[in-house]
């Protein structure tokens, strides 16, 4: 009897299991259907290539999505060589002792700091004590510690996933070991890089807390590093919060087909070099 | 009381994948009977063995014919996990779970349902002293069984299958990783157990073939060729007067 | 031989970029509480962290509230999503078949890269309004706020205990499978156990995200830094607390979220530090 009531637990389990996959991508599914069903009028090219304008900012994001674009590259732009040199160090050079143990126990800790954190700390260094008021360069600085821990990670795994037999052939050429590094290692682990950084280009172009009081929220689109501007996000949060349900509905579905864009080239780009790093990231 | 299983072998192939490891095997295991089943190493012990309680298709992907009968009747007609209860099996590799001495042996009853504690506390007692660990680990049974010793590990697993009262054991190498005097208690154990099982061993030790089993199946394969029977028959007859010559140089050591 | 000891120009450089990120956790834990410090030396620290009313206008800074509020998020959450994302990994490792498996991981990674903004945004368009059908009152609160942070965090409790799912030895489950155990007694019996110690780290990383999160949780939960009564009241978290006032606030009111930011810092902390240790400690 018990022999049976076992094997109808397993199939509950079963049954369970599938319930919760299903659960999930459902909602999934239904999330970004919800979005996008309310906010397909985004695909327009006036309202991506207009400025808002009125109280209740109707038209385009033109403005917005120049600012989170300019943020993202910017961010990438610093966060990517310092992420990527971190990495080659870290797989190449550091040994085991203490310092290098500290040091990743320091990376760990960075990229547990709650964004609204790296918010504040980016008021006031950047913003405040530097002078450089609300200000792409302000936000970058700000997102660039938050992403560099990602980027090291990532990098540093797929320096390590280059095999040794890479580096010792290229040595037994006479290559030194800096030539080896950046002319075989390097190239080689690329695509890892590469996932590194367009996942972190993800956090930077969906992050809000950080940008708020880095960035700034004037809606205009900024030319020099110096000068705020609002991204898309913070234009997001501003329209749902005060009940302009409408345009945000189309801001989530630019922000969402962007953000699914940028996974999907991960992805892309990870099963081609049949890799796997995410897990790691997420 | 006498059970009357028995496990008949006829015509036997075994594929791993498109390579056949094993042809044409025929032999018996009368009820209450020790066989061992010796042969080279990679000659397919293993896989016969485990193809008896059907985990090797747990492992790999692996292809049988022929007949293999549990009581007349073909294994794969019975449900698996009940074949799997009531053919118990030890292998080659030491394991155990990670948690305590006790769980380690409760596991089987716990899977069938038993939660009474005095229950459990009785088949878990039996069941070291039949694998003759009890006195060594009674005042340890709570401890992590991760810490126990290969050979203690080992007779852990066959307390485990032991927990279940299985009519067919099936030991692969069980004594390999252990010194000779829990080897002697073990071999105690099996002719103990012949009372109400059926024992299957596949060894390398020859003196342990010949000391412990009443049947003796020799494997072996020609280069590039699966293995075969070379001969089977009651031990003794094997061991003293071996009908094939290759035989009589491998238990001897000669060769293989 | 000392040729060999010398570092080279690269090396050194290469050393300089990994330190950026020392430095910059440093720097990030002296201003946060350099800007936050003079409000524990004016109200105190035990006041400030057991203080029971959260009214900057009239020089109030308890921050119990707060925390509270944070910490039943965290609790809530962690109960929701534990065991979807446990189960979901377990299906994905030891049930799906590899198609489904790969169409299940490009979910969670999906799910773990949208932006906490549209997630928030939804639970304003979606669970708000489901919250106040059921349970009455605005629909702002704790309820949706769970409900949200639970499948932010659910991509990370999947990820790690998948892992450690995946390092199980095939040995564990044939223990279990060759006393002829059904599959999910050799996932209960032969897996979870040795997997244990990875999904509790799974679930402290976990706990850290929800924590810090702060867009999602602001949008949803209504925003009322008072002690929390009850689950389908609005209530204010350390986080959403903190971008909700930055707009507006000056002096004292200023340095306390500043304090608030820090005591945030020391909880992440404490978790990256318990997740560690726990992950470590393997055999
Ligand atoms: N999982 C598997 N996949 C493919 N081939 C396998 C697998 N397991 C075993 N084999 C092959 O099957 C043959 C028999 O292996 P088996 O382990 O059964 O031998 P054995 O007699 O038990 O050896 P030993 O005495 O060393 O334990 C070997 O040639 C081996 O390489
Ligand atoms: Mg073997």
């Amino acid at each position: 009897m018990t022999s049976v009531m076992r094997k109808i637990v397993d199939r509950m389990m079963f049954a369970l299991f599938i319930f919760i996959a299903a659960v999930v991508t459902a909602f999934l599914v239904y999330f970004i259907f919800y979005i996008v069903s309310r906010g397909y009028t985004a695909f327009s090219w006036t309202f991506l290539s207009t400025a808002p304008h009125g109280i209740k900012m109707e038209g385009g994001v033109l403005p917005m999505i120049v600012s989170s674009v300019y943020l993202t590259l910017l961010t990438l732009l610093i966060a990517v060589p310092l992420g990527v040199g971190g990495g080659i160090y870290l797989a190449e050079y550091a040994g085991k002792g203490r310092i290098v143990e500290s040091i990743r126990f320091a990376i760990d800790l960075l990229s547990s700091v709650p964004s609204i954190v790296f918010g504040l700390f980016g008021l006031v260094l950047f913003v405040q004590v530097m002078g450089l008021k609300y200000s792409m360069l302000a936000g970058a600085l700000t997102l660039t510690l938050m992403v560099l821990p990602i980027i090291l990670k990532i990098s540093e795994e797929s320096f390590r996933a280059v095999p040794d037999a890479y580096r010792e052939a290229s040595l037994a050429l006479g290559a030194t070991k800096e030539q080896t590094i950046f002319r075989v290692v390097l190239p080689t682990a690329i695509a890892g890089i590469l996932t590194g950084a367009i996942l972190a280009a993800g956090r930077a172009f969906g992050e809000t807390a950080a940008v708020l009081y880095t960035a700034g929220m004037a809606p205009l689109a900024p030319v020099s590093p110096l000068e705020g501007g609002r991204t898309l996000s913070v234009h997001l949060y501003l329209l749902a919060t005060t009940g302009h349900l409408e345009e945000a509905y189309r801001v989530a579905v630019v922000l969402l087909v962007i953000i699914l864009l940028f996974n999907l080239a991960s992805n892309w780009i990870m099963n081609r070099y049949r890799r796997k790093f995410v897990s790691e990231a997420i | 009381m006498k059970t009357t299983t028995l496990l008949e072998v006829s015509k036997v192939n075994i594929h791993y994948g498109t390579n056949c490891v094993l042809e044409d095997i025929d032999f018996i295991a009368p009820a209450h009977t020790i066989t061992a089943i010796i042969g080279p190493s990679g000659c397919g012990k293993s896989t016969l063995l485990r193809s008896f309680n059907r985990t090797n298709e747990l492992i790999t992907k692996t292809r049988r014919t022929g007949d293999i009968l549990l009581e007349g009747r073909e294994i794969n007609d019975y449900d698996p996990l009940d074949l799997r209860a009531r053919v118990g099996m030890i292998f080659q590799k030491p394991a155990v779970l990670p948690t305590t001495i006790y769980e380690n042996v409760a596991v089987g009853p716990r899977l069938y349902g038993t939660r009474k504690k005095s229950e459990l506390d009785e088949i878990v007692e039996e069941s070291l002293t039949g694998a003759s660990l009890w006195k060594e680990l009674k005042d340890r049974l709570h401890k992590r069984a991760e810490q126990l010793s290969g050979g203690q590990k080992q007779r852990l697993a066959i307390a485990r299958t032991l927990a279940l009262k299985p009519e067919i054991i099936l030991f692969d190498e069980a004594t390999a990783s252990l010194d000779p005097i829990s080897t002697q208690k073990i071999e105690d154990l099996m002719h103990r157990l012949k009372e109400t099982t059926t024992i299957i061993i596949a060894t390398h030790n020859m003196k342990q073939a010949a000391r412990a089993s009443d049947n003796t199946l020799f494997l072996m394969a020609e280069e590039g060729e699966p293995s075969r029977v070379v001969e089977f028959g009651p031990t003794e007859l094997i061991f003293t007067n071996p009908k094939v010559e290759k035989t009589e140089l491998y238990i001897t050591g000669r060769f293989g | 031989m000392k040729r060999s000891r010398r570092v080279s120009p690269t090396q050194a450089v290469l050393f300089m970029m990994t330190l950026i990120s020392v430095v910059g956790l440093a720097l990030i834990f002296f201003f946060v509480i350099r800007e936050g410090y003079p409000i524990f030396s004016k109200v105190g620290l035990g006041k400030f962290l057991l203080g029971r009313e959260w009214l900057p206008t009239r020089g109030l800074f308890g921050a119990l509230p707060l925390i509270l509020t944070s910490l039943m998020l965290v609790v809530g959450s962690v109960l929701v999503a534990t065991p979807l994302g446990v189960g979901l990994a377990i299906y994905m490792v030891e049930y799906s078949p590899r198609p489904v498996r790969r169409f299940l991981k490009t979910i969670v990674e999906l799910l773990a890269g949208i932006p906490s903004v549209i997630f928030g945004f939804f639970g304003i368009t979606v669970f708000i309004p489901l919250t106040r059908h059921y349970f009455g009152s605005s629909g702002f609160g704790l309820i949706p706020a769970i409900v949200v942070l639970a499948i932010m965090i659910l991509p990370t409790i999947t990820a790690v205990s998948g892992d450690a799912i995946r390092a199980v030895p095939r040995e564990n489950r044939l223990i279990v499978q060759a006393l002829g155990g059904t599959r999910w007694q050799t996932v209960r019996r032969g897996v979870l156990p040795s997997a244990f110690r990875g999904i509790i780290t799974g679930t402290i990383l976990a706990e850290g995200r929800a924590i810090g999160e702060t867009m999602a949780v602001l949008m949803v939960l209504g925003n009322a830094p008072m002690m929390p009564k009850a689950l389908n009241q609005p209530a204010a978290a350390m986080p959403s607390q903190i971008a909700l006032d930055m707009a507006y606030a000056t002096g004292d009111h200023r340095v306390a979220l500043f304090a608030l930011g820090a005591v945030l810092l020391v909880f992440a902390a404490v978790l990256i530090f318990a997740a560690r240790r726990v992950g470590r400690q393997r055999r």
